[in-house]
């Protein structure tokens, strides 16, 4: 048993030690991280709004600054502050509902590789009553975790 | 009687190498099926199902881990899930619960759950708002 623990480090040398540290604090940090943003919806998010949009303004829905409503979206969610963000352009006319950030966001976030922190967007296009209509969608949404001790 | 010790000796250091190496994946298990990440993935999932559904629809998913995780932690079943201001409230343990929002104007009007070859389901009708 005189080489387990030797100093000249057979078996349990200080650098082996050191490596169980290293390893067992890699895999807690790593798992803790991934496991508490586990889940990233926002994409999906930013889609379910664009095909809402898209299916009412197919329905012949008002494009207006009430078009949120009248397609079954709440508009406390669409606020200057909020992690969601709409815009309907029609001709000259862009219509804005929610986080106006996002819209310089969603340009920043399709050129780059990464962009964790930035908002996940969907651009759509499409042809209603021979005019072209642009959907632009987005969310930066990541939920919240509510301690309650 | 050194080879015998030799021998003993790698067996021991191989015995608290994976006796140390299983704790760190069976921490890893814990982790990836605990409360927490049930908590998130049922919130987000019901949020996506909100946001994509039309009045008077019964949505019916499987819940019987965390249901059983919520029983063994004395949650209520009327505390498990809740809708609130547009926000879906899932809490399994007695110290946290997670919240994620849904942006279409729909209300829950009922939440129940029912078993089912020995699964449970939770099942969630919906009305709208403008009714």
């Amino acid at each position: 048993m005189n080489k387990l623990f030797n100093k000249s480090g057979k078996l349990f040398s200080i650098w082996w030690i050191l490596v169980m540290v290293i390893v067992t604090i890699g895999v807690v940090i790593s798992a803790s991280f991934f496991y508490s943003s586990y889940g990233d919806i926002r994409s999906l998010e930013a889609e379910a709004l664009s095909i809402k949009i898209n299916d009412c303004i197919s329905n012949g829905a008002i494009i207006n600054s009430e078009l949120l409503t009248g397609c079954g979206i709440e508009p406390s969610f669409f606020e200057t502050n909020s992690n969601y963000f709409v815009m309907v352009s029609i001709d000259d006319l862009k219509y804005k509902f929610g986080n106006n950030a996002f819209e310089t966001d969603c340009e920043i976030s399709k050129k780059v590789l990464r962009a964790n922190n930035y908002p996940k967007c969907v651009e759509k296009e499409m042809n209603f009553n021979g005019k072209n209509i642009k959907i632009l969608t987005g969310s930066n949404n990541f939920g919240r975790k509510n301690d309650l001790i | 009687m050194a080879k015998e010790d030799n021998l003993l000796d790698n067996i021991v250091f191989l015995v608290i190498s994976l006796v140390f190496f299983s704790i760190l994946v069976l921490y890893v298990i814990n982790i990836s099926s605990g409360a927490f990440v049930l908590e998130q993935t049922y919130a987000k999932q019901l949020a996506l199902f909100l946001d994509n559904s039309k009045p008077n629809t019964i949505i019916s998913i499987e819940f019987t881990k965390a249901f059983e995780l919520a029983k063994e932690n004395n949650i209520a079943p009327e505390d498990i899930v809740k809708i609130n201001n547009n926000y879906v409230i899932v809490q399994l343990t007695n110290s946290e619960s997670y919240s994620y929002p849904y942006f279409s104007r729909l209300e829950v009007v009922n939440i129940n759950y029912n078993e089912e070859n020995d699964k449970t389901y939770l099942n969630l009708n919906i009305g709208s708002k403008d009714e």
